[in-house]
């Protein structure tokens, strides 16, 4: 009836759970060449906040 | 078959709109406004987002969007249309659409719901959807960028500086809310206050135990949330702790005032981050459940259809149905604020054109819904008790006696057992005067969820429902206290360089601390205010943020015709001239009106004729010399803002007669 592991990634995508393992992802599909590491979580998770809240993203 | 499916949707919808524009005998089930709304939205979605998606705006699914083709990981990244859906809709809807509705149920449930349903399918989606559409094929440019190169630099500037005075005002009215909801409730204050420390510590967990884990970090805040609201009752019942938190409206303003400060200085990942996701996860936890709760329990609407304060008499504010309902409802029906997320953030994350409308149209959708929801909340109370709660103490008396014979003397029964026995049903002292919407919220909210779910537990879901608007307020205060500091930085860097940095410490603590003094300026004022304030700081808001809508309206219009859809640019110029009547009509009756509830002039004068006349204390001369000088800076505000907009509409109508083939300023197809 329901998938719920289909479910349970939906919701973790949604909320942005899972943002650090697709941006794992995507480095190993095509920023691998850069010679460059992978950002930690802890580093990833920092930019992305920064990113989030410097502009106008909340109103009334 | 699928044509059959709509032609009954569209029937049920009818009728059930139908059901509620014209039952006046018996008493109307709150399902019906849930049924009309669903069937509205999905029809209007189906057919008229559909059209102008396909006729007028031609979307191309082929076409690359600056997502895809910019694509940069950092703000231009192609979003999953879900992931995307829930950005934008947390982005758009805060506490507006909670209490707009709520306060404008004073003139009975019909003209706030006719204009929820209209104003969001005609004008509000409308209006973010073409915003987001022209953002999109503009590279994701802003509300002022387009304003600035589509209409005059002057509009640009307009639009800018239209947006700090509605940021500057929104936050005010919210905190005099949160004050409101708090003053002399230790069970409430206690509450709120551990909201602080378990953002804070949820932020510490996601920033350096599990980084990113919001799922996990969300569910320990939601039930640490829920032991602050049960602990808040054990504070409330212990005879020494609860001195700790009963205060008065001039202490919690000020404690939000410092407050504000230091959630707007601290880094992002301690207070704002944790307290944006569980705000986010609250707020979705509680709309749902609201929904669930009318659906089980099917309450009886109590308001009338139309009350006698559409004269213009109502104690909540002062003002007739036209045009004040159109202007206390802004978000919810259509709110300018919207444009600057849908021109921002949102543009440059678009994956493909053809999820526009969904984005666009939909989220707004979304939150007229629950502007519908807060509308029944509110009207499942009995109009007494409603207005016992929000009419302030200088409309009705200090008196509960006094209170209750005015209230019943409008033709609303309630007694003084019954709102006593209300205040300890949800462990209140009292529920008189809580004005700004919050606590008759939470009692409406409450009585459907105690009914719904158990009676016993009115007091727990009356805390609850508290706790779930101040986080919600909370966060719009800090997120906003930031976008004031971003747009002072950016305009101090004319002057210096070195202020417009972002991230240099001199420049944060000047910045922020402007734009916590004009909002604390307002939230004071609001709080000695005898009539409650928000019958100022709201029509204010309102006017402000109807403004806005009417520039970005104003802005989508000229791109249709410079775009060649002159023919269809009536998709914005209808609910554009709408606003521009609603607008300019309460802009002109709240300076001018003669009716010192309504006329900032009037009000002025009738304080000084107090002053001149004697037989006041120099505390009470004094308190009413600064409500006299804040009706005049008000006086000025609308002033500004009326002028911004003729501005900007007259540069529209320039747009539009002159002949010319304008050149087409979309990013090229490749």
């Amino acid at each position: 009836m329901f998938n719920f592991k289909k479910i349970w990634s939906a919701i973790r995508t949604i909320s942005g759970d899972d943002a650090y393992d697709i941006y794992l992802k995507h480095y190993q599909s095509c920023e691998n060449h850069q010679k460059k590491e992978p950002m930690t979580r802890q580093k990833y998770y920092l930019k992305k906040l920064e990113e989030k809240w410097s502009g106008i993203n909340r109103c009334c | 078959m699928k044509k059959i499916g709509w032609i009954i949707i569209s029937l049920i919808g009818a009728f059930a709109f139908a059901l509620i524009a014209l039952q006046r005998e018996e008493s109307i089930n709150a399902i019906w406004f849930i049924t009309a709304a669903i069937c509205i939205y999905m029809v209007a979605y189906r057919f008229y987002a559909a059209w102008i998606a396909t006729k007028v705006f031609v979307l191309d699914e082929f076409r690359e969007t600056p997502a895809v083709r910019l694509s940069n990981n950092r703000d231009f990244v192609p979003t999953n249309k879900w992931v995307l859906f829930g950005i934008h809709f947390a982005a758009i809807a805060g506490p507006g659409p909670l209490i707009g509705p709520t306060l404008a149920a004073q003139f009975g449930y019909l003209p706030g719901t006719i204009w929820i349903l209209i104003g969001a399918v005609v004008g509000g989606a409308v209006q973010d959807m073409t915003i987001l559409f022209f953002s999109v094929r503009k590279n994701g440019k802003s509300l002022g960028q387009m304003a600035k190169e589509e209409l005059s630099p002057l509009a640009g500037v307009a639009s800018l500086i239209g947006t700090f005075v509605i940021m500057i005002i929104l936050i005010a009215v919210l905190g005099l809310v949160v004050v409101n909801a708090m003053k002399h409730s230790p069970w409430a204050t206690s509450t709120v206050a551990a909201t602080i420390p378990i953002a804070i510590l949820v932020g510490f967990y996601m920033r350096f135990l599990r980084p990113g884990r919001v799922l996990e970090a969300s569910l320990l805040g939601v039930t640490l949330l829920l032991m602050a609201v049960y602990l808040g009752g054990v504070i409330d019942q212990s005879e020494t702790l609860r001195v700790y938190f009963d205060h008065g409206g001039l202490f919690l303003a000020w404690s939000i005032i410092i407050y504000g400060f230091a959630a707007a200085v601290l880094p992002i990942w301690m207070l704002l981050a944790p307290r944006d996701y569980l705000s986010t996860f609250v707020k979705l936890g509680t709309i749902i459940f609201l929904a669930i709760a009318i659906a089980i329990l099917q309450p009886e609407i109590q308001m009338p259809a139309v009350t006698q304060f559409s004269d213009g008499s109502g104690p909540i504010f002062g003002g007739s149905i036209f045009p004040f309902v159109f202007i206390t409802i802004a978000c919810g029906a259509i709110s300018g604020f919207h444009a600057l997320i849908s021109s921002g953030t949102t543009p440059k994350l678009i994956d493909n054109e053809k999820h526009i409308p969904m984005i666009g149209y939909g989220g707004m959708l979304l939150e007229s819904f629950v502007a519908i929801m807060a509308i029944v909340a509110a009207c499942v109370l009995e109009p007494g008790i409603y207005f016992a709660i929000n009419s302030p103490a200088g409309i009705v008396g200090n008196e509960p006696s006094e209170v209750i014979s005015k209230i019943n003397s409008w033709g609303f029964s309630v007694s003084l057992e019954q709102m006593n026995q209300l205040a300890s049903d949800v462990g209140e002292s009292t529920l008189f005067a809580r004005t700004g919407g919050a606590p008759s919220l939470a009692v409406g909210m409450a009585t459907i969820f105690a009914n719904a779910f158990g009676k016993h537990l009115l007091a727990m879901w009356y805390h609850f429902a508290i706790m779930f608007e101040a986080v919600f307020i909370l966060t719009t205060l800090d997120a906003g206290t930031r976008v004031g500091r971003f747009m002072l930085q950016d305009m101090f860097s004319n002057i210096h360089p070195k202020l417009g940095e972002t991230s240099w410490l001199p420049s944060i603590i000047l910045s922020s601390a402007i734009v916590v003094l004009c909002w604390g300026y307002f939230l004071y004022i609001g709080v000695i205010d005898p009539n409650g304030g928000v019958n100022i700081l709201w029509p204010l808001f309102g006017i402000a943020n109807q403004m806005l809508a009417a520039i970005a309206l104003s802005v989508g219009t000229a791109i249709l015709i410079k775009t060649g859809r002159i023919k269809f640019a009536w998709i914005t110029t209808i609910p554009l001239t709408w606003l521009l009547i609603i607008t300019t009509s309460a802009a002109y009756q709240k300076i001018f009106s003669d009716d010192i509830r309504i006329g900032f002039l009037a009000s002025a004068q009738s304080m000084s004729n107090k002053i001149i006349e004697g037989n006041l204390s120099s505390d009470e001369i004094d308190i009413l010399e600064k409500l006299i000088f804040n009706l005049k800076l008000d006086t000025g505000i609308t002033i500004f803002l009326v002028s911004i907009l003729w501005i900007v509409v007259f540069d529209v109508l320039r747009i539009a007669t002159k002949q010319k083939d304008y050149e087409l300023k979309e990013v090229a197809n490749v």
